[in-house]
């Protein structure tokens, strides 16, 4: 089982995960299309619809190292499935709601379908919305039942991933799916729920293809989650480790069991995993016993798992004896207590050290692990102070180990203070600046009042010592009842005691010589009073005082006064005279010190002063030498200022002259222009009387001139009548002169030309049909000799009936040469009688009534006679046209007179 | 001078020369000659199938080559006689 690990374990710093997706939507929108498009990259037209359900698995990569895997569900989008859906969609990770944009209907559907899961299914799923078929839509637009627009407005409101699908183009498809895989929480893979086992199992029921699921898990991004847990579960049931194989299985299994807060439950799954298994997956062999070690070696893979963890859990504690033997159920307690401790101390600060690298982890870490968010923030704090020791110590504001060090050093103490603490253990040193404080006050008090804190102590240890001793010494006695009563009053009153102590001192010396004899009797509370000496402040002497002092104690102790009393009293002696030898040396050396530092403030004055005048003088010269310069620079100014004011002015001199030049011009100008208005005006009023005549004269001559132009027009028009006369007359003279036909086109270019755009001539011209005049006209002779041969023919056709066949027109030919002969104007109106007229009138050069006569006939008989017609038509129409342009000329010759 | 508003400039271009049409008055002769031949050359076709298959199938009698000639000449007679009925037609027309 866990060796056929997904693929995404191997990699290591792959992320997998496993998502189950479930497709809603109405019957036929195309959900299995779209599944089978993004599967098999297939499409198939005709599909049967899905019975139940179909189950499909497609792995994506978003990136490098992300992979998804989708386990795809495809539901039946029929009525009668309906009440199966709520199996599938449970515990889904995302839906994939279909339905068709070419029926409104659809939507609606779907919109129900959304409504429900997000009633009813996981919260946190993932709802696309798939508007399929999008390639009928780009085919035929009008086939559009839901526009974009809405469905999109709608998945933006419900929050749904929207996508206008076509499975048959595979458009949007993949993108659909990997918008979906961007949207899921990749980071907490592996979304199984409880509840998911039950639910596939009644599943197989209906395909058989869910044997694959169980062995995929993605246990490289469980990996974390598992060894914490199965350290924690260890820790909570000692018993779940005994069997190793079942163990494993529990921490595989418990990868699927999302149950934080539940430590319980996986002793209870650990009895039932592996039957459960081989009821999902018979064909799955049932995991063997040394392969329980396997899963550990992608344990120790991992790369964000503490490894030594990992690699102490594989070795679990071996099989033991039976129970009953208490001696090998101790040791077997013991060790495992033992590596538990150990184990999850590992896994803690494995803990701790992961949460500092992955944040995911830190929020799980600190929240889920007791005394994980201390142990996190101390590590952090630590972290944060070895990187900024300064910035730790100055935010925190808190008193380090070194901060005491920068607070003493108080200037004015003196140096006997700091011997004297440097004795002193450090713990005490906390209130230092007090202390100082203290001392500071002192030292502005007399010599003889001075009491140094070790003084006070020894007097403190003495004083205290005889209360352990016998109380047989009265000049102790006032001491004794201060120190009894507390050790704070002893330190209150250290001053008041300082001074009974002096007082007691001159009193205990009074004592001494009477009583020379009685050593014993010597008060042993009164050792060497420091304030004896005169050079108590000393350092050396202090310690050799307090010396003293502890050797008096302890001989008081001992009551060996007497045996050492003289020796005492002749260190004391020695000690005064070390005091005052001290002191000597001191005073000397002072005197020294103020010889040198009054040499050298005195070196230091005579070199200041000597700065200072050399400083004067140079800041004189400095002074004198700017003077100087301010005041070239002054004058440089000056004199540049004088320059400018000077051209400013000679320019406004300048331009006001110009004005006052343009102003005597204008005046000119102006002058010039009165003096040739009035000239004007002169000449004018001169050229209206005098030069008025010449107007009337012009007048005149130009009557004249229109005189000889109309006369001339007369002439002209005269002229060229004669000219259009001659003209007629030598077409007509051309036609008639032939005894061919012959064109007559340049006669008629000429006589256009004359007649000069005359309407009339023109249009009599336009009249003649082209062919007449390019061709020229048959004579009357040629036309009469053609209508011989016409009327031949055309007697021939003149028997003929409407729809003449071969006998018709055989039996016309023969039986017309039967027919009698006719003369002159014959009446009837047969064929034989037209032709007679006509060649009556043509012999009469009648050829306007013959041509009438021949367009009488009819049938065959017009038909063969159509080109003599028109050759006569042609002629009369020539005819005409002359003749028209004949009255034309005639009649502007008239107009002319 | 009726003709005063026609517009003037006749277009004073040359005809093309009349190639194959006939004069009017010789429409029928030629339509008679066309006759005439096709009734030549059809009845000598029909002749010769007629004495082709006299010689072949009928033992040199001289009955096909007349029906022959008879089916030949009838073909051109029926041929003569629709394009005379069509030209008189189009007379009409």
């Amino acid at each position: 089982m866990a060796s056929r690990g997904p693929p995404g374990a191997r990699g290591m710093s792959n992320r997998f995960a496993q998502f189950k997706l479930v497709l809603l939507g109405e019957s036929a929108v195309g959900k299995s299309s779209i599944v089978l498009r993004f599967v098999k990259d297939q499409f198939d037209s005709y599909r049967e619809s899905t019975i139940g359900a179909a189950f499909l698995t497609q792995t994506i990569s978003l990136d490098e190292n992300t992979t998804v895997k989708f386990e795809i569900w495809d539901t039946a989008g029929q009525e009668r499935y309906k009440s199966l859906a709520p199996m599938y969609y449970r515990n889904a990770n995302c839906a994939v709601v279909v339905y068709d944009i070419t029926q409104a209907s659809s939507l609606d559907k779907a919109k129900a379908w959304v409504k429900e899961l997000q009633r009813q299914a996981n919260e946190n799923i993932i709802i696309a919305l798939a508007g399929n078929k999008l390639d009928l839509v780009t085919e035929q637009p009008d086939k559009r039942a839901i526009p974009t627009a809405d469905a999109e407005a709608y998945a933006k409101e419900a929050g749904l991933l929207f996508f206008e699908t076509s499975a048959k183009t595979a458009e949007n498809v993949q993108e659909l799916f990997t918008a979906i895989a961007k949207r899921l929480p990749l980071e907490q893979a592996g979304p199984r729920h409880g509840a998911r086992g039950p639910a596939f199992l009644r599943q197989n029921n209906t395909t058989n293809l869910t044997i694959h699921i169980a062995p995929r898990w993605p246990l490289n991004s469980l990996m974390l989650r598992t060894s914490l847990r199965s350290v924690r579960a260890l820790g909570s049931k000692p018993a779940a480790a005994a069997a190793g194989r079942q163990w494993q299985a529990a921490v595989v299994r418990r990868g699927l069991v999302r149950s934080y807060a539940i430590d319980n439950k996986p002793t209870a799954d650990n009895a039932k995993l592996p039957a459960s298994e081989t009821l999902t997956a018979p064909s799955t062999a049932p995991p063997p016993p040394a392969s329980a070690v396997a899963p550990t070696i992608p344990l120790e893979n991992a790369p964000l798992t503490p490894p030594a963890p990992a690699a102490t859990v594989p070795p679990p504690p071996p099989p033991s004896p039976p129970l009953p033997r208490k001696k090998g159920f101790f040791r077997r307690l013991r060790n495992y207590i033992l590596t538990l401790t150990i184990l999850s101390a590992l896994g803690f600060g494995g803990g701790v050290w992961y949460s500092r690298i992955n944040d995911n982890f830190h929020d799980f870490f600190t929240e889920y692990v007791p005394y994980g968010e201390q142990a996190v923030l101390y590590m952090e704090e630590m972290d944060f102070r070895k990187r900024f020791p300064n910035v730790a110590s100055r935010v925190s504001g808190r008193s380090s180990r070194d901060a005491g060090e920068q607070v003493t050093i108080p200037a004015q103490s003196g140096a006997s203070w700091r011997v004297a603490d440097g004795g002193e253990p450090a713990g005490r040193q906390s209130s230092a600046i007090k202390k100082t404080a203290a001392a500071v006050k002192e030292a502005v008090k007399p010599q003889d009042a001075k009491v140094p804190a070790s003084v006070v102590e020894a007097q403190q240890e003495t004083a205290k010592l005889p209360v352990v001793e016998s109380k047989a010494t009265p000049p102790a006695a006032p001491v004794k009842p201060e120190t009894t009563t507390t050790p704070e009053a002893i330190v209150a009153k250290v001053e008041e005691a300082a001074k009974a102590v002096v007082k007691k001192d001159d009193k205990t010396k009074g004592f001494k010589a009477p009583e020379v004899d009685e050593p014993s009797r010597w008060p042993p509370a009164s050792p060497i009073d420091p304030l004896a000496i005169p050079d108590a402040a000393e350092p050396v002497v202090q310690d050799l005082v307090r010396m003293l002092n502890d050797i008096i104690t302890v001989i008081n102790h001992d009551n060996a006064n007497e045996k050492y009393a003289s020796t005492i009293y002749k260190a004391k002696n020695e000690l005064a005279k070390v005091g005052s030898k001290i002191r000597d040396i001191k005073a000397a050396v002072e005197k020294d010190a103020a010889k040198e530092v009054r040499a050298k403030t005195d070196h230091f004055e005579k070199a200041a002063n000597e700065l200072i005048t050399r400083i004067d003088a140079a800041m004189v010269n400095q002074e004198v030498h700017w003077q100087i310069e301010f005041e070239e620079e002054l004058k440089a100014l000056q004199k540049a200022y004088n320059e400018k004011v000077e051209v400013v002015r000679q320019r406004e001199r300048d331009i006001h002259e110009a004005k006052l030049q343009n102003k005597l011009l204008e005046q000119a100008i102006e002058l010039q222009r009165q003096f040739t208005a009035g000239i004007k005006k002169h000449v004018e009023g001169e050229r209206d009387s005098r030069l008025g005549k010449l107007e009337d004269l012009s007048a005149a001559v130009k009557q004249l001139e229109k005189l000889t132009t109309g006369w001339n027009e007369v002439v002209d028009s005269n002229l060229r009548t004669q000219q259009l006369h001659v003209a007629v007359d030598a077409v007509r003279a051309s036609l008639e002169d032939a005894h061919h036909p012959r064109p007559f086109i340049k006669e008629l270019v000429a006589l256009k030309e004359i007649a000069a755009d005359d309407a009339v001539v023109d249009a009599a011209i336009a009249s003649i049909h082209p062919s007449a005049y390019q061709r020229g006209i048959s004579t009357s002779a040629e036309l009469v000799d053609r209508f011989r041969r016409v009327a031949t023919e055309v007697r021939k056709a003149a028997l003929l009936p409407d729809d003449a066949g071969v006998a018709s027109h055989a039996s016309s030919l023969v039986l017309s040469k039967l027919m009698f002969k006719k003369q002159g104007l014959a009446a009837g109106d047969d064929v034989e009688s037209i032709l007679t007229r006509t060649q009556t009138y043509l012999e009469e050069g009648d050829l306007d009534n013959a041509a009438r006569e021949m367009n009488g006939l009819s049938g065959w008989a017009k038909t063969l006679s159509r080109d003599w017609l028109g050759e006569v038509r042609k002629v009369l129409e020539v005819q005409q046209a002359l003749e028209v342009i004949q009255a034309e000329a005639r009649l502007q010759s008239l107009r002319v007179e | 001078m009726a003709d005063t508003t026609t517009p003037s400039a006749a277009p004073v271009t040359p005809l093309p020369p009349r190639l194959a049409r006939p004069v009017s008055e010789a429409l029928l002769n030629e339509k008679w000659d066309r006759c005439l031949s096709n009734l030549l050359i059809k009845s000598t076709l029909g002749l010769g199938f007629g004495v082709v298959f006299s010689v072949l199938i009928f033992k040199r009698r001289a009955w096909p080559a007349f029906v022959g000639v008879g089916f030949g000449a009838g073909r051109a007679y029926e041929e003569c006689n629709s394009s005379l009925k069509q030209a008189a037609r189009d007379i009409r027309k």
